[in-house]
C-alpha cells in the first residue's frame, strides 16, 4: 500500500514548530542561523534544532533543514562543521540547492535524507535522473508545473516528490532572479530577498504603474487529485508566518487530506475549510499553473494589496477542567457578545457567544483590547494548550 | 583573455570578428533565453565561416518534459557541428551529456548561481571544463574561484547583465489589465530615476539591467589570475557603438592599457555593478548565536 502523503509545515521558530505539529503537520522544514534562505527569519540555534527533532520524533514525525543558499566562497568554510553538527542534533534531511552540499552530504551521512531545493527550479525528468544518480532522495518540483507535467515527471522518475500547494509565490523562476541584489544590494539567493517584485514601476508612455506581484498559491481543490497522482509531499510556503497562520492552515489541510483517505470528503468539507483558509491570507489566491499556464488573473496590478488580519483572538496557555475555565493570552480586540470560536490542536471547534469573561484575577471584564492580556473565559470541553481563539467563521 | 561576443543579429557577425572578437555565444532556437536564437543550419553556417572563431551554443532555457526529446535530438545534432561548447542551465543538458560521448564540452552557466569554486569543481569533476561566473560577484570573488578550480572561466564584461527571468508574460498580462494590447516590444520600466528593461516572448519574460555593466578596468586582475574569457553582450548596444568598443576592449586585454580603459569609459560610463560591490544578504543581527 503507498504511503500516506505527507503535509509539509514550515517553521520560523520553535513554538511555530510545536503548534504545526500539533495541528497535523507531519513534518516540519525549519532554517538554521546560517545557510537557509530566509536569513531575517528568526531561525534556529543548534540546541533548537536538536529540541526540535527531539519532539517532532516523540510524535513520530520529522524535521528538515534548509541549507539551500547559493554559496559564495565565504560560505564554504564552516558549513562542513555545520552539517555535522546538525546531524547530531537528529536532523531528517537537509533541503539543499548547491550541488557540492549534496555530494558531501550524502558521502559523509549516507543515512540523512537529501530534497533538492525548489531553488533548483526543476521542471523535467531527466534532470531528476541526474539529481537521482547523485543520491538525491526527493525533488521538490519548481512552482511553474501543471499538473499534468507533474504527473508526467511521476511516471517517468523513481523519486519521492515534493509539490507546493500553499503561500506566497515568486512571480520568476526560483533562483532565476537576482532583482533583489540589483535594486536592493540584498542577495536573493543567500536569504535577502526584499521582494522586488511587489514594488511598483513607472513603465514607457503609461500612467498606470507596472507591477509584477503574484497572487498567493491555494491549491487546496486540488489535494485529491495530487494524493492520487503519487505525490510524496505537499508543502505549505511560510517560515516567517505566524503560529495563527500555521495553526489555520495545517489543520485545513489535515482536515482534507485525512477526509480524502477516509472517503468522507464532501464538497460542504471543502467548502468550509476554503472559508477557513480564506479567513487567514492576506493576499488573493490562485492556484497558478496547476491547472492553467499563470496569466492576468494570477496578478496584483496596482502595488502590494495586503490586508492586515484581525480574525485571530487569543492563544490558549491553560484549561482547568473542574471549573472549565480556559485561560489564554489576548492577540487582538474582543468582547462581550462576540461570536467566537476555540480551534484545537486535534481539530475540534467549540462555537460559541462571549457571555462572560475575566481577568487574570478573575474580576469580571467587558472588552479584552490589550495584546498579551491574560484572559480567562468558561468554555466545556477538551481545551488543549495551543488551542486557539478566533472570530466564528461565517 | 579572449573576447567573446554575444551577437543580437546574424548580419554584425562577421564585423565583431573583424573588429577583434575571438569567439561567440549564439542562442538555439526554441532552446535559449537572452541570446540570438538560431537554427541549426544557420549556426552551422556560421561555423563553417568562420572556423578561426570559437563558437558556444547556449541552451539556458528552463526544460520541460514535452521538450526534452527535441533536446536530445538538437544536442546530437549540435555534435555534428564543430562548436567549440554548449552552455547550460537545465541540468537535463549535463544529464543528457552523460549519456553520449559528444565532441563539444559543456559550459556551467546557471546565471545567478556560478559563485563558488567547490560547485566549480564539483561540476568539473563531473566533466564540465567551462563555468559562466555569475555577474552578482565581486572581482575579489572571481579571483578567488579561478585559483581554487581548474575550469576555464568566463565573466560578463559590458552589457545589459539579465537580472530575472519568470515564466509569465508579465507585459502581456499588465497590458491587459489596463485593457490595452502589448505591441510586442521591450519596455522600459524605472523607479527611483533607475532604469530596466523588460523583454517578454513565447517562454516569459525577462528584466535586464537598463545601465550598461563596465568590466573592463578589472580585466588585468582577471588576466593575472587566468581568466580565459570576457564577454560582451550587445544587446541593446548599437552598432556604431560597438564598432568602437570591440577593439578597445580587445586592446585592453592585450595590453592592458589604462588610457584605452577611459576610452571606453567614455563611451559606455563606468558602471561597475557588482565588480567592486558586495550584496549583503542579513539586514538583522544575530541576536542569538550558537
Amino acid at each position: 500500500m503507498k504511503k500516506k502523503i505527507e503535509l509539509l509545515s514550515p517553521a520560523g521558530d520553535l513554538e511555530r514548530l510545536k503548534i504545526t505539529l500539533l495541528y497535523g503537520a507531519d513534518a516540519v522544514y525549519i532554517g538554521g542561523r546560517d545557510y537557509s534562505l530566509r536569513a531575517n527569519a528568526t531561525n534556529f540555534s543548534l540546541a533548537e534544532i536538536k529540541e526540535a527533532c527531539t519532539f517532532a520524533h516523540s510524535l513520530d514525525k520529522k524535521v528538515y533543514l534548509t541549507l539551500n543558499i547559493v554559496f559564495h566562497n565565504e560560505d564554504i568554510e564552516g558549513v562542513y562543521k555545520y552539517i555535522e553538527d546538525v546531524v547530531g542534533c537528529g536532523i531528517d534531511a537537509f533541503i539543499v540547492s548547491d550541488p557540492f552540499i549534496i555530494q558531501y552530504i550524502k558521502t559523509n551521512f549516507p543515512q540523512v535524507e537529501v530534497h533538492l531545493s525548489t531553488q533548483g527550479s526543476t521542471t523535467n525528468a531527466e534532470a531528476i535522473k541526474y539529481f537521482k544518480n547523485e543520491g538525491v532522495d526527493r525533488v521538490v518540483l519548481a512552482r511553474e508545473l501543471s499538473l499534468r507535467e507533474i504527473q508526467n515527471i511521476i511516471d517517468n522518475v523513481d523519486m519521492d516528490i515534493e509539490v507546493f500547494i500553499h503561500g506566497a509565490m515568486c512571480t520568476f523562476y526560483s533562483g532565476r532572479c537576482a532583482l533583489s541584489n540589483y535594486l536592493t544590494n540584498r542577495d536573493s539567493n543567500r536569504g535577502g530577498c526584499s521582494q522586488v517584485c511587489r514594488f511598483a514601476f513607472n513603465i514607457d508612455e503609461e500612467k498606470e504603474k507596472f507591477t509584477m506581484a503574484t497572487k498567493d498559491l491555494n491549491a487546496s481543490r486540488y489535494i485529491p487529485i495530487l494524493i492520487d497522482m503519487g505525490v510524496s509531499s505537499l508543502k505549505v510556503e511560510g517560515r516567517m508566518r505566524s503560529l495563527y497562520y500555521l495553526a489555520t492552515v495545517i489543520g485545513c489541510y489535515r482536515k482534507i487530506i485525512d477526509a480524502y483517505y477516509d472517503k468522507r470528503l464532501t464538497e460542504e468539507e471543502f467548502s468550509y475549510q476554503e472559508k477557513v483558509l480564506s479567513k487567514v491570507a492576506n493576499r488573493e489566491t490562485s492556484c497558478h499553473y496547476l491547472d492553467h499556464e499563470a496569466d492576468y488573473n494570477d496578478q496584483y496590478y496596482t502595488g502590494r494589496q495586503e490586508v492586515s488580519n484581525q480574525d485571530f483572538l487569543g492563544l490558549v496557555t491553560g484549561y482547568d477542567k473542574k471549573n472549565k475555565i480556559v485561560t489564554l493570552l489576548e492577540r487582538n480586540y474582543f468582547q462581550v457578545g462576540d461570536e467566537v470560536e476555540l480551534f484545537t490542536p486535534n481539530g475540534d471547534i467549540y462555537s460559541f457567544t462571549i457571555n462572560k469573561m475575566y481577568d487574570n484575577d478573575m474580576n469580571e471584564i467587558e472588552v479584552a483590547r490589550h495584546p498579551e492580556e491574560v484572559i480567562k473565559l468558561e468554555v466545556d470541553g477538551n481545551i488543549l494548550e495551543y488551542s486557539m481563539l478566533r472570530k466564528k467563521v461565517v | 583573455m579572449k573576447l567573446v561576443v554575444v551577437p543580437s543579429n546574424k548580419d554584425d557577425i562577421g564585423m565583431y570578428i573583424e573588429k577583434g572578437a575571438d569567439a561567440l555565444i549564439l542562442g538555439l532556437e526554441k532552446f535559449s533565453i537572452n541570446y540570438l536564437e538560431l537554427s541549426i543550419e544557420d549556426i552551422k553556417h556560421i561555423v563553417n565561416k568562420y572556423p578561426n572563431t570559437e563558437i558556444f551554443i547556449s541552451i539556458n532555457k528552463t526544460i520541460f518534459n514535452s521538450e526534452l526529446k527535441e533536446l536530445e535530438k538538437k544536442m546530437l545534432e549540435l555534435d555534428n557541428i564543430s562548436i567549440k561548447g554548449v552552455l547550460f542551465y537545465d541540468l537535463s543538458v549535463l544529464n543528457i551529456y552523460h549519456k553520449y560521448s559528444f565532441n563539444y564540452s559543456l559550459v556551467w552557466h546557471q546565471t545567478h548561481m556560478v559563485t563558488n569554486y567547490n560547485t566549480c569543481n564539483y561540476y568539473f569533476n563531473k566533466g564540465v571544463e567551462y563555468g559562466f561566473l555569475s555577474s552578482e560577484i565581486t572581482i575579489d570573488e572571481m579571483m578567488e574561484i579561478k585559483r581554487h578550480t581548474k575550469m576555464q572561466l568566463f565573466t560578463f564584461l559590458i552589457g545589459h547583465s539579465i537580472m530575472s527571468h519568470s515564466k509569465r508574460k508579465l507585459l502581456t498580462n499588465y497590458y491587459t489589465s489596463i485593457h490595452k494590447d502589448y505591441d510586442g516590444q521591450d519596455k522600459i520600466i524605472w523607479e527611483n530615476d533607475k532604469n530596466y528593461i523588460v523583454r517578454e516572448n513565447e517562454y516569459g519574460t525577462c528584466i535586464l539591467n537598463g545601465d550598461v555593466t563596465n568590466g573592463t578596468s578589472f580585466i588585468n586582475d582577471l588576466i593575472k589570475v587566468g581568466i580565459e574569457y570576457g564577454v560582451i553582450h550587445t544587446y541593446g548596444l548599437s552598432q556604431a557603438l560597438l564598432e568602437q568598443l570591440i577593439p578597445l576592449v580587445k586592446d585592453v586585454m592585450i595590453s592592458g592599457s589604462k588610457a584605452r580603459c577611459e576610452d571606453i569609459q567614455k563611451l559606455i560610463g563606468n558602471n561597475t555593478t557588482f565588480f567592486d560591490k558586495k550584496t549583503i544578504f542579513k539586514v538583522k543581527k544575530d541576536e542569538k548565536k550558537d
